[in-house]
């Protein structure tokens, strides 16, 4: 469990005489200092002189766009790329380029976005991958091992036995024990590289809790994400990157959210909720006692051109009922019913027929051809549009996404591109046209914009407002309670396979979303909130 | 009721890990039938003897088969080099001349080293072409199944007969009621068994074939690792090969052909996955001793020989499936554990 205890809670919460001013920031000593580094790709400039220092016991914030070079200077920091000029230097001492072991050995710990554990091994065993403690003739010496693992477990704050398989663990667990093995490594500079991505906010408290303990004992933390609100919560400062330039540091005190984006994207965002004068008529979809191993009992119905978001914590069963609508899982129980009739669907195209989209959480495994052409990608659900006499009409193809392209503002060199060569919020494009092309009655996109840079975001959110504007029901799942205020006309939250609660945005606030997520009902939320 | 949860989470645990123990209550189930069905014929010990000497060859190959699985890739240049190992061992005996050079009879100390050091070349040239410039093993050792067969026909032509008697003892040795190969076997199933699950360089190929570029940051030397592995694979083909052909009296270009992929069935079976990160020497010899039990029981039983790959078959099938519906269920047990989980930390936190 992790400590919240009042000590730690004081030492960490920051009062606004006690918070970190400028001129304190600049006493720090540095642990860590940027300078001019450069990193040149066939015709792009990644990195273009970037100097900014990390100062011990720091949560140093990382932000920009897709592409403005974050992941490129976090790989040279980490060894695994050169840069053409520069250098960095680690408690005084320059770092060495290209080596991942060095850079290892000299205390930077890289905790992946993309989870690195083997699920049939031991949490033991992979907090010391290949670096097992051993007793005579190298033989693993499973008691010290997991003696180790339980105290290296203790530090990142879980209670877990670490015999057990990693595969029977949860997300967030798994990402502490990716923490715990950086620390195993006597990790100085911990790199978090979008911690938050797939973990619920509530685990992102527990995560959070971690990071100021850790930054307490004099371990610095470089935090790249793309969820700017964590940044006020968990960082000291933060250092703007923008196509590979660097746009400055701010202390985080001294600056607003809003400012920070100006400096990523270098214009005004509006994240407000867009009213669009949209009126409740036309019900298309009533789902009424739907039940699975997933949920129970969940009711709801759509309107037409309505935006309903649903919420909830990762396992709350939000993409299990889609799944379930979209007839790629079963259900056991329930009626559904589409435009006046009853319907089951056993199988996804059933649903597609009937008029039904789903966009995958996941676009990378289940979304995306990756090594497809964007044309290919986006013509994949809507192939016997394009298909004369057994033959696909490529001409027609090319000539109906070149539409699609343009349209979505999708940044692509080619038609021909292979999707992996896209950013993040590009590939949700192309994603995005295919259910567009489809012209489906009822969408249902689930995180929308995950992995996606700001920019993007709002284009993103621009086009499912107008897909709802032009009569297309939308249901739109996430984890990030303000994308839903900022999306729904009506907000349904999930917690624990049940639906506990459903809101209209103007009552819809994020505080009382977190608390229907969390499974506490509204009155009793009022009730505690009370006596705070 | 988490110490209840706990339970059936460890009884699904020992479900899926645990393929060697369910094959050896089925192996002891499917005996036990055929000895009451045709007692003496079956339960006898020349019976039992003999089993287990067919299956040696296998038995060996599946060994190190299971640490290419286990590491995510696979060898289908095994037979080829079991051929070669048997081939080479027997030229050096009997005396010959190949690519010109003339070969005087060896002892048999040298015949067998040469033997070995012929099919560890060929398991080294898999894994430099795996690890090194990055083909994918099975187009791989495809390949070198056809180079290091065609070498061994060109070498072990289609017989090499009458090898001494000096090198025949070695398998032709009844020690205690077994012949000695059964015994080589058991050495080298138990020694790369522990090796496996106990040993920290063994245990790399796990991390390697469960994520591979994980393995590489957590500092492991993936491409070394990859290389001594299809090496060893070439030293245990090349042993059995040795073993076989002193067993047999002759050596030829193609002992055994098509056991790779019984080999490649049995370790799936034993529990092994094509994905790699998981598997054992336990489950892998189980697996053959599974696989060899009912052919021979098809084979007491009068059962039409042609039944026989169709029987084995089935059981691959029925195999990965029973893995799928375990995995499910596990997955889904997981998913009830998380919410649980959330939700304690969730009050704690609040708390």
């Amino acid at each position: 469990m992790i400590e919240t205890g009042p000590p730690s809670e004081e030492r960490f919460l920051r009062p606004a005489g006690l918070s970190l001013d400028r001129r304190q920031a600049e006493e720090m000593e540095k642990i860590l200092e940027f300078k001019g580094i450069v990193k040149q790709f066939p015709g792009v400039r990644a990195l273009d002189g970037i100097s900014f220092d990390v100062a011990r016991g720091e949560v140093h914030g990382l932000v920009g766009e897709n592409g403005a070079g974050k992941s490129t200077l976090m790989h040279i920091l980490a060894g695994v790329c050169l840069p053409e000029a520069g250098s960095i230097v680690l408690e005084g001492r320059e770092i060495r380029f290209g080596d991942e072991l060095a850079a290892q050995s000299s205390g930077i710990g890289m905790v992946f976005q993309e989870r690195s554990l083997v699920g049939s091994l031991s949490i033991a065993e992979n907090i010391f991958a290949g670096r097992q403690p051993v007793t005579f003739l190298n033989w693993v010496d499973r008691r010290t091992m997991n003696a180790r693992a339980r105290e290296l477990l203790g530090r990142v704050g879980l209670d877990l036995d670490p015999s057990a398989m990693v595969s029977t663990i949860s997300a967030i667990e798994q990402q502490l024990v990716e923490i715990a093995k950086a620390l195993s490594l006597n990790a100085r500079v911990l790199i978090l590289d979008e911690p938050t991505a797939t973990i619920t906010e509530i685990e992102t408290q527990i995560l959070f809790d971690l990071i100021r303990d850790l930054k307490g004992k004099g371990i610095s933390i470089i935090y790249i994400s793309h969820r700017l609100e964590e940044l006020s919560s968990i960082c000291d400062r933060v250092s703007v990157l923008k196509d590979g330039v660097y746009q400055g540091t701010r202390v985080m005190t001294d600056v607003t959210l809003d400012e920070i984006i100006t400096l990523m994207v270098g214009r005004k965002i509006l994240n407000v909720y867009d009213d669009r004068g949209w009126k409740r008529s036309g019900r298309i979809l009533e789902v009424r006692d739907l039940s699975s191993t997933a949920f129970s009992g969940v009711s709801f119905d759509l309107w037409k051109g309505e935006i309903l978001g649903i919420a909830g914590l990762a396992g709350a069963g939000r993409t299990e009922i889609a799944l379930a609508l979209f007839g790629a899982d079963p259900y056991a129980k329930g009626e559904v019913t589409l435009r006046g009739e009853r319907v089951h669907f056993r199988q996804p195209q059933d649903a597609i027929n009937a008029g039904l989209g789903y966009l995958t959480e996941d676009r990378k495994a289940a979304g995306l051809f990756l090594e497809l052409p964007v044309v290919q990608n986006i013509i994949s659900a809507n192939l016997q549009e394009f298909t004369t006499n057994g033959l696909v009409n490529d001409r027609k193809a090319n000539r109906k996404c070149e539409g699609f392209v343009s349209h979505l503002r999708i940044n692509t060199p080619s038609l021909r591109q292979h999707v992996m060569n896209l950013s993040g919020g590009n590939q949700q494009k192309v994603l995005l046209a295919r259910w567009l092309m489809k012209n489906s009655e009822i969408l249902i996109i689930d995180e929308p914009t995950r992995g996606v840079d700001v920019g993007a975001k709002n284009e993103i959110y621009e086009f499912i407002r107008q897909m709802a504007r032009d009569g297309t029901s939308i249901i739109v799942i996430s984890s990030e309670l303000p994308e839903l205020l900022i999306l729904s006309d009506r907000i349904m939250v999930m917690s624990q396979g049940r639906k506990t609660g459903e809101l209209s945005h103007e009552d819809a606030t994020e505080e009382k979303l977190m608390h229907l997520c969390a499974g506490i009902a509204l009155e009793a939320a009022a009730g505690q909130g009370g006596t705070r | 009721m988490s110490s209840s949860r706990r339970f059936s989470d460890s009884l699904v645990n020992a479900l899926i890990n645990t393929r060697a123990l369910s094959l050896l209550v089925l192996i002891a189930l499917l005996a036990f039938v055929m000895s009451v069905a045709f007692g003496g014929i079956f339960f006898s010990w020349s019976n039992l003897s003999g089993i287990m000497l067919n299956l040696v060859s296998e038995a060996i190959l599946a060994v190190g088969m299971m640490y290419l699985i286990v590491s995510g890739v696979i060898d289908l240049s095994i037979g080829a080099s079991l051929a070669l190992g048997g081939a080479i061992a027997g030229i050096c005996l009997k005396g010959s001349v190949i690519f010109g050079i003339t070969i005087n009879p060896q002892p048999v100390p040298i015949a067998v080293l040469w033997g070995l050091v012929a099919s560890c070349i060929g398991g080294l040239l898999n894994g430099l072409l795996v690890a090194r410039v990055g083909v994918n093993s099975l187009i791989a050792t495809l390949a070198m199944s056809k180079i290091i067969g065609g070498a061994a026909l060109y070498i072990g032509g289609s017989e090499i007969a009458n090898l001494p008697e000096s090198f025949t003892v070695l398998s032709q040795t009844k020690v205690l009621g077994f012949f000695m190969p059964v015994y080589d076997m058991a050495a080298i199933v138990i020694v790369a068994g522990i090796l496996l699950a106990k040993m920290r360089y063994f245990r790399r190929f796990y991390f390697i074939g469960g994520n591979i570029r994980s393995a590489r940051l957590s500092g492991i030397n993936v491409t070394g690792t990859l290389t001594v592995m299809f090496t060893i694979m070439g030293l245990l083909a090349g042993l059995a090969g040795i073993i076989f052909a002193a067993r047999m009296g002759n050596a030829s270009g193609n002992t055994l052909p098509n056991i790779e992929l019984n080999v490649i069935t049995a370790a799936i079976i034993g529990g092994g996955s094509l994905s790699g990160g998981k598997g054992n020497v336990a489950g892998a010899f189980m697996g053959v001793i599974f696989i060899n039990l009912i052919k021979t029981s098809m084979v007491i039983a009068g059962i039409d020989i042609y039944w026989q790959p169709i029987i084995v078959g089935a059981i691959l099938i029925g195999a990965v499936v029973i893995d799928i519906v375990l995995q499910e269920r596990y997955r889904a047990s997981i998913n009830l554990r998380k919410l649980q989980s959330v939700r304690r930390r969730t009050l704690g936190h609040q708390a």
